[in-house]
């Protein structure tokens, strides 16, 4: 059918947990897609990767249906893992928590690539990068 | 901030490059995760869209006694981004707990078409005398009735349709029009996608019209129908309300093959500028022009093949 997009909305939320309430209710309410439908569909999709974020792309036709991927982590999950630390410093200038090396940068931007807003692999690297630097993490070569 | 709000919604529009960070840093604040929106732009006709420009993120912190702490924290991580790249004002906004199950519903209601149908968002009861009921839950295919295109094509079902005929919908998305033809009186239809989930939501639709019985639904397009995969082959009423693009490549994969001589196919999908490109696809193939309608910039076709 004539299917034409009208917005794409990512919700970086937890795996197996979708739920009407906020961020998912207000964000799907205003374009009429079917909560319910979603949230099912979701969980069924995650519901083997509990405890993690698992972002969802959902994709809104002008008639109010849609489609939705599961997309990977986000940088701040991937670095967290790399770094090995349980939570980001709640902010950037409480000194350095952990250190990740160039190649693990390298690495997590090659996964996000395809779902990150970058022209090449040094563009993607910047966004992991400064992520990692606000997370408290130090970039060493 | 009044009484009755239990939520404050923090938003920002953001780069695109920004957009990884921005997130990540309201998601330590915000109930349950954040939502990042992107507007959309077409490239060429066939392009369904794509993302473009900023973007949208918005994350809601729950309204309770350490709002005004956590809404301290928040500011000060964003000040310290802020640091590294410059950075937008969030804006702030309260919100009142709402039945988000049932306010997405807002956007749904009966739609009459033309003398005879009516659509229903699935959780409506409405008659209205001499309209039959098409039941659609709007969902995960295409076709919930609101769009021209879908009306456009129920418009001619409803002026071509046979009683006791065969159908074929060729891009049946959400069943909505082989529902509408199994209610004018077609005996049987055969509705085909490319699309897993929509080949469900048909299913699912057809079920929910108590027409399960009298629709045969599947994997596939014109190449499958011709191979002889379903039980029809040609019927005298075929419909593809697909894009223009697409339905000019079905004519070289043998829509035309699929109408019976003497025979009516419908096309819809089609913006006002592509139609003479469909048009003329559709003479190559010996079809016959009947009519075209238009609402707004789309446009239906319908062609008849001679005995």
């Amino acid at each position: 059918m004539a299917k034409k997009l009208k917005a794409i909305v990512k919700l970086n939320i937890n795996a197996g947990k979708a739920n009407p309430a906020p961020p998912i209710g207000p964000a799907l309410a205003g374009h009429g897609i079917n909560i319910m439908a979603f949230c099912k569909e979701y969980n069924a999709r995650t519901a083997n990767r509990v405890g993690e974020i698992i972002p969802a792309e959902i994709t809104v036709y002008t008639d109010g249906s849609f489609t939705f991927v599961l997309k990977s982590p986000p940088t701040s999950e991937l670095l967290k893992k790399a770094a090995g630390i349980e939570k980001g410093a709640g902010n950037s200038s409480l000194g350095k928590i952990g250190k990740i090396s160039r190649s693990k940068i390298r690495e997590i931007a090659e996964i996000k690539m395809k779902d990150l807003n970058a022209v090449d692999i040094e563009g993607a690297m910047r966004q992991i990068e400064g992520t990692a630097r606000n997370m408290g993490l130090q970039v060493v070569d | 901030m009044d009484s009755e709000a239990r939520w404050l919604e923090v938003s920002m529009t953001v780069d695109g490059e920004l957009a990884e960070a921005v997130a990540e840093v309201l998601g330590r604040f915000a109930n349950n995760g954040v939502v990042v929106e992107s507007a959309v732009t077409y490239n060429d006709a066939e392009d369904e869209g794509t993302p473009i420009g900023p973007v949208r993120i918005y994350g809601y912190l729950l309204a309770d006694e350490q709002l005004e702490e956590t809404r301290r924290n928040l500011s000060e991580a964003l000040w310290h981004l802020g640091q590294i790249q410059p950075l937008p004002e969030p804006e702030y906004r309260s919100i009142v707990d709402e039945d988000w199950m049932a306010s997405w519903k807002k956007h749904y209601h009966p739609i009459p078409i033309g003398e005879r149908l009516l659509i229903l968002p699935a959780w409506i009861e409405e008659e209205q005398p001499g309209r039959a009921a098409v039941r659609i839950d709007p969902s995960m295919a295409f076709g919930t009735g609101t769009h021209p295109t879908t009306q456009l094509c129920l418009e001619i079902i409803e002026a071509y349709t046979q009683p006791g005929e065969t159908a074929i919908d060729v891009g049946c998305g959400s069943g909505i029009l082989s529902i509408a033809a199994l209610k004018l009186g077609a005996r049987r239809v055969l509705g085909v996608d490319i699309d897993r989930a929509a080949v469900k939501a048909t299913r699912q639709n057809a079920e929910a019209n108590e027409l399960a019985s009298r629709i045969e639904v599947g994997v596939g397009s014109v190449d499958e129908i011709r191979k002889g995969m379903f039980s029809l082959r040609q019927a005298p009423f075929v419909l593809a309300n697909i894009l223009a693009p697409v339905i000019i490549r079905l004519f070289d994969a043998g829509l035309a093959e699929l109408v019976e001589r003497g025979g009516i196919l419908a096309l819809s999908g089609i913006l006002a500028e592509q139609s003479p490109a469909v048009e003329a696809a559709a003479l190559k193939q010996g079809l016959t022009f009947v009519e075209r309608r238009q609402s707004g910039d789309w446009v239906a076709l319908v062609f008849q093949k001679h005995g």
